[in-house]
């Protein structure tokens, strides 16, 4: 099997989705780039390189520069979608939902039901997120608690370039909005992944790691840093079970469940808030349904509760690392 | 001639329709049976129907908080409506949506949007299927004044004309954006001037003259459907009443009120013109208004003798698939 | 006698370390070749480590629990004529060998192929054998036949991890991908046995194979039957392992619901059902299965294969065409298969066809019990 990157394993998706299906688009800022220079066509390919190359096979009317107008290009998206097409925009950060919220949770998240179930709006919105690119506060955020607590949205957040392509390729053809979370840092995380298309449906967590006396569920990047926090335990005689949930909307509860059933023990490591984020959705959920399991207290790994710092030692502190997560598993046990 | 008259006969129906549907909402709502808000499109009846009359139902419209007016002149079913709007199961969108979003696709009507400049964005992005897959397909943005001060609405002007897209943007200034008047609000010269500003033809015409705006949006919903871009028409006509159902008016004059019924009435001003016309006498009028009357009375029978969505209802149609 | 190494053994190309579950020797025993030695855990599966060399076991190496690199030092064998200090030498300068180093791969490592019959790629796993004189000139020369290894319903070329190597020792061993699995076409025009019989065919057609051992398992060994049947002479040796439509019913529940599980929960309880020990399905096991039947194609192809018969009595092999048979027809039964089951075992009579029953196991005896399984499939080359 090949070895490819997330960046890589995105491009073949939706290429191989194109490329299947004429009514899928792309439509974002520098999606290709170039129109209007005095340089070359697809001069970036995506902001950062994930749509290169896709302008040259599908063209203009398929992959399609907008101006910078995030409100339009949101709507467009929607609109397109509930009247045939299958949209994908792309939002460079997501920390620019801030000036498109509109278009995403009040249309194209409400139309269904609004509508009373007789209209399909089969959108993705693809973002980047995610602290450590020394890139502050208006560029660094992960968000996607915000979108997972609106009922209509669907939220996708690959840790590997396996799951990037499977779950990319699954949310274009799925018929819902959806919003696909891409961490800035994972672009040249590199996996086996089969040239061939596949799809791996939402709302099935994966197990990335088995173990017996602690469950730490992580989201996007927060995985490696929880499989690196493992390491670090097993040495140490702790097994750690570690839970990808994959998709944060849906959301597989019952591996989260099962897995607390049989270690007791539950460690959340999210990047996105330290406020009615996914640590404590997710501890709110087995709080709840998992409590006559638990031996401890539910642990809650995030960044504090501040925007994201410039100054690298300040970023550095900001982000949860694997020796804050195995803090927290040592004062679990202790 | 008789083809002529029969499409005067339709469009002075349609106007009728939506007049009659919302004088009589006005006076329904007073029976607290009605559920939530409603806004009134009485007074502006010859703009969606002038411009409405130019398309398909595989034409795409979007609409406003306003949006019964458009509805009607789509298409939609006015017992579907009716019902939607009393928030029962069988109403367009299962009792889901109310006043505020009434849809239906199948028509091509694209909802009603409750948020203010929140369908100018959608609109293009009709527009940009119908370029993607080479259809001649066209769509239709109904914005008020209000909206048309929105940044959504600049940015949907900007993208259509940079991606050339079969979209019109129709501007019906009602005077008002709630209670604040266009005049104050608006900061250009005109709504038309402004638009004229983003690259697309713009013109200014009397909402109130249903034969102005239909020349008018011929013009621009041609241009779209044979591949020219984008266009504007900002189109003045007073709204009756207030911005919502109970809202006392007190921005406005008694005066002025009194005076838009005598000189600012759509219908009455389309009436004189047919009347005087060879075609149409006074009593084909008559007998629409008396035949319309009929069709509304028995939608409010309908809508109020139809059953609620149940407990059930609740959990469906959130998603396609969860 | 030299000081020689036992190192943790490859099985199969995604291998890249293994727990060491139990010793089965301790030092001072002496040991043999094929002995069996100690247990191992991949995230695949586990299994039963064989020596590959004879001698006295002077040191143990690895511990039970310790996760170990492919290639990595065991335990080591000498006799009494080396010190203490030269084997603490040897241990010393002992170098894991990189599994992926290239040099490596013309000497028994696998290499993965692809051939084209029409518009469809069959791919597949070859090995030479270790010694280069044993290489045969396009599988001709007496007795340098090659094996062709045809894995069953829903299978691929990995399932023969166990036994390829083995196999391979003495004999050019090909899996093959059946189309609509592993790395061949999705696509299956054909799925009945019939028709899967002519794409083994067409293969051996297209690699130039006269001759063939065919060694298949469940439906692939009705398909090895099937190209004995329409070819004799071009099979030297059939090995039939749990073969399908041969006296025995294919259980059809496994076979729906195979087809229709979609996420890790529903598959887990149908891939238990194929092995006589449950343990034996790990979650990487699970994994992979997942991500096979997650591609494109995939669906429709299985559907397309089931739907041709494979559960059916009527396309069951009529047990007077199998005694007709005169290469040499090997019949390996799981004790405790729960996908075919039944008392047909010993019904086949024919001078040349032996059955066998290998305990310990269910559906899938060459990966459960691989050492009795590739003692008859070499007694039967």
């Amino acid at each position: 099997m090949t070895q490819k990157t997330i960046r890589e394993a995105l491009n073949d998706a939706l290429r191989q989705e194109m490329r299947r299906d004429n009514n899928v688009i792309i439509l974002g800022e520098d999606v290709a780039g170039g129109h209007g220079g005095t340089g070359v066509i697809d001069a970036y390919g995506g902001p950062l390189g994930v749509t290169k190359g896709l302008i040259g096979e599908f063209g203009a009317n398929r992959v399609i520069d907008t101006p910078i107008t995030e409100s339009a290009i949101m709507g467009a998206a929607a609109g397109a979608a509930a009247t045939g097409l299958r949209p994908i925009a792309e939002l460079m950060f997501v920390d620019f939902m801030g000036v498109c919220f509109d278009q995403i949770f009040n249309q194209a998240a409400k139309f269904r039901y609004m509508f009373g179930g007789k209209t399909r709006t089969p959108m993705v919105i693809r973002t980047t997120i995610g602290a450590g690119m020394r890139t502050a506060a208006q560029h660094s955020q992960c968000l996607y608690h915000m979108f997972t607590s609106v009922p209509g949205l669907k939220c996708v957040m690959p840790s590997n370039a396996y799951d990037a392509k499977g779950l990319l390729i699954e949310a274009i053809r799925d018929d819902d909005p959806v919003i696909f979370f891409e961490n800035k840092l994972l672009y040249d995380h590199a996996c086996d992944v089969p040239d061939e298309s596949y799809a791996i449906p939402f709302g099935e967590a994966n197990v990335v790691r088995e173990g017996h006396d602690i469950t730490i569920v992580a989201f996007s990047r927060m995985v490696h840093i929880a499989e690196e926090a493992a390491k670090t335990l097993a040495s140490e005689g702790i097994s750690v079970e570690v839970i990808d949930p994959r998709t944060t909307s849906p959301l597989d509860e019952e591996t989260i469940l099962e897995s607390v059933e049989k270690t007791g023990r539950l460690v959340v490591v999210d990047e996105s808030a330290a406020r009615c984020g996914m640590a404590a959705d997710i501890a709110g959920l087995v709080a709840e349904k998992g409590f006559s399991s638990l031996k401890g207290p539910i642990i809650q790994i995030t960044p504090p509760h501040t925007p994201v710092p410039f100054s690298p030692p300040l970023e550095d502190a900001f982000i949860p690392s694997a020796a804050t997560v195995v803090a927290g598993v040592h004062r679990l046990l202790k | 001639m008789g083809s002529d008259k029969n499409k005067l006969l339709d469009a002075y129906r349609r106007m009728k329709s939506i007049r009659e549907f919302e004088e009589r909402i006005h006076v329904e709502n007073t029976t607290g049976e009605i559920p939530g808000f409603v806004h009134l499109y009485a007074g502006q009846e010859a703009i969606a129907t002038a411009v409405c009359k130019h398309l398909k139902d595989s034409d795409y419209i979007g609409s406003t908080h306003r949006g019964h007016g458009h509805s009607i002149a789509k298409g939609c079913d006015i017992n579907g409506m009716m019902a939607e709007i009393y928030g029962k199961k069988n109403g367009l969108c299962a009792g889901k949506g109310g006043s505020m979003h009434i849809a239906d696709f199948e028509k091509g009507m694209l909802g009603a949007n409750a948020i203010v400049g929140g369908n100018p964005p959608l609109v293009i992005g009709a527009a940009l299927t119908a370029k993607v897959q080479g259809t001649d397909g066209v769509a239709v943005s109904f914005s008020g004044d209000g909206a048309s001060n929105q940044g959504t609405t600049f940015e949907s002007m900007n993208m259509a004309v940079v991606l050339q897209l079969p979209v019109v943007f129709i501007f019906e200034n009602n005077g008002y954006g709630e209670g604040t008047g266009c005049d104050y609000a608006v900061g250009a010269e005109s709504i038309a001037q402004r638009a004229e500003g983003f690259g697309l033809p713009a013109v200014q015409v009397d909402g109130t003259d249903f034969f102005a705006v239909e020349a008018a949006a011929k013009e621009a919903i041609n241009r779209a459907r044979t591949g020219q871009g984008p266009s504007a028409i900002e189109a003045v006509a007073m709204r009756f009443y207030g911005h919502f159902e109970g809202d006392p008016q007190a921005y406005r004059s008694a005066e002025e009120l009194t005076q838009l019924r005598e000189t600012g009435d759509c219908l009455k001003i389309f009436r004189d013109k047919v009347e005087a016309g060879k075609h149409v006498t006074k009593a084909d009028l008559d007998q629409i208004d008396q035949e319309v009357k009929s069709v509304i009375d028995s939608a409010v029978k309908a809508a109020r003798e139809a059953d609620f969505p149940t407990k059930d209802d609740l959990l469906t149609d959130v998603y396609v698939s969860y | 006698m030299t000081i020689k190494a036992i190192t943790v053994p490859k099985w199969g190309l995604s291998m890249d370390e293994g727990e060491l579950i139990e010793w089965h020797i301790s030092p001072g025993d002496e040991i043999n070749i094929g002995q069996e030695i100690a247990e191992i855990e991949t995230s695949k599966i586990a299994g039963a480590v064989e020596a590959a060399v004879s001698g006295k076991v002077r040191r143990l190496i690895a511990e039970e629990g310790e996760m170990l690199p492919v290639g990595a030092l065991m335990a080591v064998l000498a006799d009494d004529t080396q010190n203490d200090e030269a084997i603490d030498a040897f241990i010393a300068t002992f170098k894991v060998e990189d599994p992926d180093d290239p040099a490596l791969e013309t000497a028994g490592m696998p290499n993965i192929l692809s051939a084209k019959l029409g518009d469809m790629d069959i791919s597949y796993l070859e090995t030479m054998p270790h010694e280069p004189a044993n290489i045969p000139d396009n599988g001709q020369k007496s007795g340098e036949i090659p094996v062709i290894l045809i894995h069953g319903y829903g299978g691929d070329c990995n399932n023969w991890l166990f036994n390829q190597g083995k196999l391979g020792e003495t004999h050019r061993v090909i899996a093959l991908d059946l189309p609509g699995h592993g790395r061949s076409t999705k696509y299956v025009k054909d799925g009945s046995v019939k028709g899967l019989a002519r794409v083994v065919d067409g293969f051996l057609d297209r690699l130039a194979i006269e001759k063939a051992h065919l060694i298949g398992h469940s439906m692939g060994a009705a398909i090895a039957l099937q190209c004995a049947l329409n070819d004799p002479r071009r099979v030297t040796s059939l090995s039939l392992i749990c073969p399908a439509l041969v006296g025995r019913p294919v259980n059809s529940d496994y076979i729906t619901n195979f087809m229709q599980a979609r996420t890790r929960k529903q598959l887990k309880p149908v891939l238990q059902q194929l092995f006589s020990d449950e343990k034996l399905v790990t979650a990487d096991l699970i994994d992979d299965v997942l991500k096979y039947k997650r591609l494109d194609g995939v669906d429709e192809a299985l559907k397309v294969i089931a739907d041709a018969g494979l559960t059916t009595e009527q396309s069951a092999f009529n047990d007077n065409e199998i005694a007709g048979l005169r290469m040499p027809v090997s019949i390996i039964w799981g004790e405790n298969d729960k996908i075919i089951s039944g008392t047909g075992a010993h019904i086949l009579t024919g001078k040349n066809i032996r059955s066998h029953q290998v305990k310990d196991s269910g559906h899938m005896p060459h990966m459960e019990n691989a050492g009795a399984v590739n003692e008859i499939l070499m007694e039967n080359l």
